[in-house]
């Protein structure tokens, strides 16, 4: 009788956890229904979406300054970044906070385009910005570089950019949005 | 009696569906809800004195730095180690102060006195009283230290650093003037609100005192952020400024707006182009207007920057001999390439401007791999200057200004 009970109780236990995993984890069909929902800039979305960055474009470790290339940034589920000296200011003021409140080191990478090194590791420490951040040194996309909002995108392992968001300083709440749903983003295991 | 129902009934149905108030409208009493326009006609521009300057007739050479700034003199910018400036957007002096803005990476104000040593960071950051969010204008007078927030706000400090008073401002803008009455002159960078759709407003506590020059079109503040610039021995209590994509350059009173300069246009910016973005963003090269830049007057210079045919132009009248120089960029020879633009405020006489040290680090790198002595010594007799200033550059070292004279 004992034993039953343990059973039962594992069961339960068991088939909870799996309950709040499903609750937790978006089908790709729900994902991708509410990413198109809140999509600001859709002409622009859909044209970097139909883009493949170049797999083999140079980047710098801002820190370590340890070369590599794109390829070797794309890991499944990992979210990058992309901010330039281009773009609004305030946007990427508020988008680097927002990454420390919604993401772990390793669940996002940040790509920067920036004339002066120096201005962006400065810009960087006064954050306390201590997420994975890379200098673009080759062109890595002529459209991406033309973007004036900092831009979120996943990567396919052919460098196709998915999950694309224009993040703005007057649409916060559309931010909060896009992070929460990252939360919910099918996990590919 | 059915027929009266009906009447009153379509007449509730009219009125609630029309408020009788266009959006625009709307939008422009809430900007302007607490303020009062005053009923000052409009100011008049006087320009009997105006210089013309043709850019089709001038030749175009690069400013070799040693021969073009003289007297030159180095400020280190020096605080303590917790106090990190990116770079320096505006300056703002008086004989014995020096106000920095770093607009872009630290996003502060910084007090130093005539030496270069630290007094103190204006304010601080919040959006508590004495708080500020994002500043994007600064202005020092004698009392006072005044920056402009991104957040259409405006906040005042003493020279001690106490909170003075915060007051929105209906518009947003990119700089500001204190006239000596206490009254604040800002350029405005808004579009879309009749009541605010002048360059440049002057505020007196909750009225908006003056405003002068009518925007032309909608797209003309997109791209610009006049500066107004002042010089205090020659231009006491007045300013001067550009029209945004135009081809004169004004000076500016409480009272008065005097066109100082004229630039010679066979292709200016026209109207139609001021209403449309995106032909604005593309034609603008192939066209001549003044671009955007502080105007720089001291007792013998005035400095502005032409946009002439696709060549940017810094172009300098001589007062004294009328004679006119253009330049198409620097050569540094004294700075292995610390020296990248032209300066960017002047006071009395001296210019100053502010260097590139992320250049000036990665040429000491480069010579510290030289093992050559001989060419090392040689190196440091060609441009002593740059190796006294090698001492004081580290990767995240503070902007150094150079002052000079300009000949």
């Amino acid at each position: 009788m004992r034993n039953l009970l343990i059973v039962l109780l594992l069961t339960v236990t068991l088939l909870s956890c799996n309950q709040s995993r499903y609750d937790q984890v978006y089908s790709e069909q729900k994902y991708n229904e509410s990413l198109n929902r809140m999509s600001q800039t859709d002409s622009l979305s859909y044209v970097f979406q139909n883009e493949y960055l170049s797999l083999d474009s140079k980047v710098i470790d801002v820190f370590s300054k340890d070369e590599w290339i794109i390829r070797d940034l794309i890991i499944p589920d990992r979210i990058f970044l992309y901010i330039s000296d281009i773009q609004c200011n305030t946007c990427i003021d508020q988008e680097l906070d927002m990454i420390k409140k919604f993401y772990k080191s390793g669940e996002i990478i940040l790509l920067c385009k920036y004339q002066s090194e120096r201005d962006l590791k400065l810009y960087l420490k006064l954050n306390k910005f201590e997420y994975p951040s890379y200098f673009i040194k080759s062109e890595v996309s002529s459209l991406m570089e033309r973007f004036t909002s900092p831009v979120y995108f996943r990567l396919s392992s052919e460098a196709k950019p998915t999950s694309v968001f224009f993040a703005s300083i007057s649409t916060p709440d559309k931010s909060i949005q896009y992070h929460t749903l990252q939360s919910n983003f099918p996990r590919s295991n | 009696m059915n027929k009266s129902y009906l009447i009153i009934l379509l007449t509730i149905l009219f009125t609630g569906c029309y408020s009788g108030v266009k959006d625009s409208e709307r939008l422009n009493s809430e900007r302007m809800k607490d303020f009062e326009l005053s009923t000052k006609g409009q100011i008049v521009v006087d320009n009997n004195a105006e210089i013309k300057i043709d850019p089709s007739q001038l030749d175009l050479n690069k400013a070799k730095t040693s021969k073009t700034f003289r007297k030159r003199r180095y400020l280190e910018l020096k605080t303590p180690n917790d106090v990190l400036i990116g770079g320096v957007s505006k300056i703002k002096t008086n004989d014995d102060l020096i106000l920095i803005l770093d607009e872009r990476i630290s996003k502060a104000a910084y007090l130093f006195n005539s030496l270069g040593e630290y007094l103190f960071t204006v304010g601080s950051k919040g959006g508590g009283p004495g708080e500020h969010d994002d500043p994007i204008a600064i202005e020092l007078t004698d009392s006072r230290i005044i920056l402009v927030d991104r957040q259409f706000t405006v906040h005042e400090y003493s020279l001690q650093n106490q909170f003075i008073s915060k007051q929105d401002i209906p518009f947003f803008s990119h700089s500001v003037f204190a006239f000596s009455n206490n009254s604040l002159a800002f350029s405005n960078n808004t579009t879309g609100y009749e009541d605010l759709s002048y360059q440049i407003i002057l505020i007196d506590g909750q009225e908006i005192s003056l405003r002068a020059l009518k925007n032309k079109g909608g797209a003309i503040s997109r791209y610009t952020s006049q500066q107004l610039s002042n010089n205090q021995e020659i231009h006491g209590d007045s300013f001067l400024f550009t029209e945004p994509w135009g081809t004169n350059i004004y000076q500016m009173s409480s009272s008065t707006i005097q066109s100082r300069y004229n630039i010679i246009s066979d292709n200016p910016i026209d109207e139609s182009l001021l209403n449309d973005d995106n032909r604005l963003a593309i034609e603008q090269y192939s066209r001549t207007f003044l671009y955007n830049w502080p105007i720089l007057e001291s007792e013998t210079l005035t400095m502005m920057r032409v946009l002439h045919r696709n060549k940017l132009m810094t172009v300098f009248h001589n007062k004294q001999t009328n004679e006119i120089k253009a330049y198409n960029g620097i050569s540094d020879d004294i700075l292995y390439g610390g020296i990248m633009d032209f300066p960017v405020y002047v006071n009395k006489n001296d210019y100053y401007i502010p260097l590139n040290v992320e250049q000036m680090y990665a040429a000491k790198q480069e010579i510290a791999a030289i093992k050559d002595e001989k060419l090392l010594s040689e190196l440091k007799e060609a441009r002593p200057e740059v190796f006294s200033l090698f001492d004081k550059i580290t990767e995240f070292s503070n902007p150094i200004l150079m002052i000079c004279e300009i000949y």
